[in-house]
């Protein structure tokens, strides 16, 4: 495997040794890394032409698209710190990430609607920051000297969306994203032949770590679409297209696509070697269900990862069977080669014995250093001075192999006993009425103490029969009492859009419990049968 | 406000997750509530009816009659 020190290093390789060779496609559309090259080349010039200093941060709201690369590229060749964003933010938003970075330049799609950038511009420039498009970029100067760029440099900071507070910003230097790629690349068994689909976020750290810098480190082939999901066949057909043998998206993505293609017998998904699960709970009834529409065995594997540890942590092994647990818990594989896992015990300091559930410890040479300008956020996120805390829950069994149980803070804790609101909301997956479920913890003041709340978003409306709600409500809780002996407090039937998800459709569990007790879900009507 | 007994033993029913409620079974022995599904449906039952029951009156609820005569009471119809 070829040895980079650097991100430009790895491009400036592939450009020079392989210049006509197809770095990427994005929507079909082919480009060569001496033109990816060229054009990071292009935006580099122009950024130092506008003064950028070295460590200064560039933000880029792209969207997925072949400007995406030579911005978030071109920030790094000029010395500077990419920081990719949601490009759906409005205005008010996204201003609000440039100033957590304290970014003086911004980039938007050259495609954006003038209206768009000029509300940009407008607000922008009281603030004396600059709004770039690639396209503004095309008339730079080819011949620019540029800074010598280290290793333990900051490539990127990915911003991560905490439910609760700001946002953090993850800081990963060239040699974590490289030292991460080598090591999914070690433990996903990945060679220069794979063929990768992606129509995941390439400004999100697994579209684009996985997905791109993996690509580029092994000169793979890699497909990239619109990250829209409104329609799901694009994903299929580019699969069969391409004949790719891996994809990866997280769970709720693949029940979409169950839930949208009625023929599976009309695409020929053989190809695949691996349909990687991770970013969110899987779901055993996900993997089930996939392989059993599309004629697959032993493909979809779950994985793990955080964007502390850069992003991969573990996986499944490919074309080995999945392993789950007694409570139907998927195991999201091993660690990678050269990442351990710890969980803490029940002491502070202390390591939990196998099997025994507790906050999931990393140590990885591609661990970041810490949040950007954020002391007391990275020293909370440090457990020692290799090993950081995931915030996750979970436990290794007695072969070293990882259960995710659920989020530290979002652990239910009833007559003493934990229930991790992941294994509740997958009591309802095959409920047709129910879109999800979100499972929170409440302690009314009373005698019984924290109780389960369980808030299911339902398909239906106000002309939808009571009896029909009245059965689901009773089907919900039989099946809790079955499942752990004692019973929910409340069950709520909610309007579709009423339980607060991020914009990669995590739950937001303690939003949804303070939209509950400040009784905004009782006045805004979202409240359909309890 | 008019609170029909098939509406308590509804609510018994979707509180415990079954589908038969009879107005005199007998919530804990027969129906299998444990003394925190009945503090649930106590609670329940004092949101839904605007009322507040009292520890002494918790005890006291055997059935669904029982119940219903008790939110008939404090809901003063």
């Amino acid at each position: 495997m070829p040895q980079f020190e650097t991100l430009l290093e790895m491009l400036a390789h592939r450009a020079a040794a392989s210049a006509d060779t197809i770095a990427y496609t994005y929507l079909n559309q082919p480009r060569s890394y001496s033109q990816l090259w060229a054009g990071i080349n292009r935006v580099a010039a122009r950024l130092l032409a506008s003064g950028l200093a070295p460590g200064d941060r560039v933000v880029i709201a792209l969207p997925n698209s072949h400007e995406f690369f030579d911005a978030f590229y071109g920030a790094q060749r000029a010395g500077g710190i990419a920081v990719p964003i949601f490009p759906g933010f409005a205005p008010q938003r996204a201003l609000a990430m440039v100033d957590l970075c304290a970014a003086n330049i911004v980039f938007l799609p050259s495609t954006s609607p003038g209206a768009k950038l000029g509300q940009f511009r407008e607000t922008a420039a009281s603030r004396g920051l600059t709004i770039l498009t690639v396209a503004e970029c095309q008339s730079a100067a080819e011949t620019a000297s540029f800074p010598d760029v280290q290793p333990d440099d900051i490539a990127f900071i990915q911003y991560t969306s905490g439910s609760t507070g700001d946002p953090k910003g993850v800081q990963l230097s060239h040699r974590n994203l490289l030292d991460n790629a080598a090591q999914m690349i070690a433990g996903m068994e990945i060679t220069p032949d794979e063929i990768f689909v992606s129509w995941l976020p390439v400004y999100h750290d697994m579209g684009l770590i996985l997905k791109t810098i993996v690509p580029f480190y092994l000169g793979a082939q890699i497909h990239l679409l619109a990250t829209s999901l409104r329609t799901v066949e694009p994903w299929l057909e580019a699969i069969q297209a391409h004949r790719a043998t891996f994809t990866a998206a997280p769970d709720f993505a693949y029940r979409l696509l169950l839930r949208h293609i009625a023929h599976p017998a009309d695409y020929d998904l053989s190809s695949l070697r691996v349909a990687l699960n991770a970013a969110e709970p899987v779901r055993a009834q996900t993997i089930e269900e996939f392989e059993a529409a599309f004629g697959l065995k032993n493909v979809m594997v779950a994985g793990y990862g955080l964007a502390e540890a850069t992003v991969g942590v573990s996986m499944g092994k490919p074309g080995s069977q999945v392993r789950f647990d007694s409570r139907g818990l998927v195991s999201a594989g091993r660690p990678f080669p050269g990442v351990e896992l710890m969980i803490q015990g029940g002491e502070e300091g202390q390591l939990a014995a196998p099997g025994e559930v507790g906050e999931i410890l990393v140590r990885s040479v591609a661990n970041s250093r810490g949040y950007f300008n954020n002391p007391a956020g990275t020293e909370a996120l440090h457990w020692d001075e290799h090993t950081i805390r995931s915030g996750d829950l979970g436990y290794l069994d007695e072969e070293g192999y990882l259960f995710i149980a659920g989020r530290l803070k979002n652990i239910i804790i009833h007559a003493g006993r934990s229930v991790y609101p992941q294994e509740i909301e997958e009591l309802y997956t095959d409920i047709k009425l129910v879109r999800f479920a979100a499972a929170v913890g409440i302690d009314r003041g009373d005698v019984a103490g924290e109780q389960v709340y369980i808030f299911a978003e339902v398909r239906g409306d106000a002309q939808t029969p009571e009896l029909v709600w009245q059965q689901t409500v009773i089907k919900m809780v039989s099946r809790f009492f079955h499942r752990f002996g004692f019973r929910p407090a409340r069950v709520l039937l909610l309007t579709p859009g009423s339980i607060p998800t991020t914009h990669n459709s995590k739950l937001q569990h303690s939003r949804l419990r303070q939209l509950y007790l400040d009784r905004q879900l009782h006045d805004q009507g979202r409240i359909l049968y309890s | 406000m008019s609170i029909t007994l098939d509406e308590i033993c509804t609510l018994i029913g979707l509180q415990l997750g079954i589908q038969e409620v009879g107005a005199n079974h007998h919530i804990q022995a027969n129906l299998g509530a444990d003394s925190v599904d009945l503090v649930n449906i106590a609670a329940t039952a004092e949101e839904k009816y605007q009322i507040e029951i009292s520890e002494t009156d918790l005890v006291s609820i055997k059935t669904a009659a029982d119940l219903h005569q008790l939110v008939l009471r404090l809901a003063g119809s």
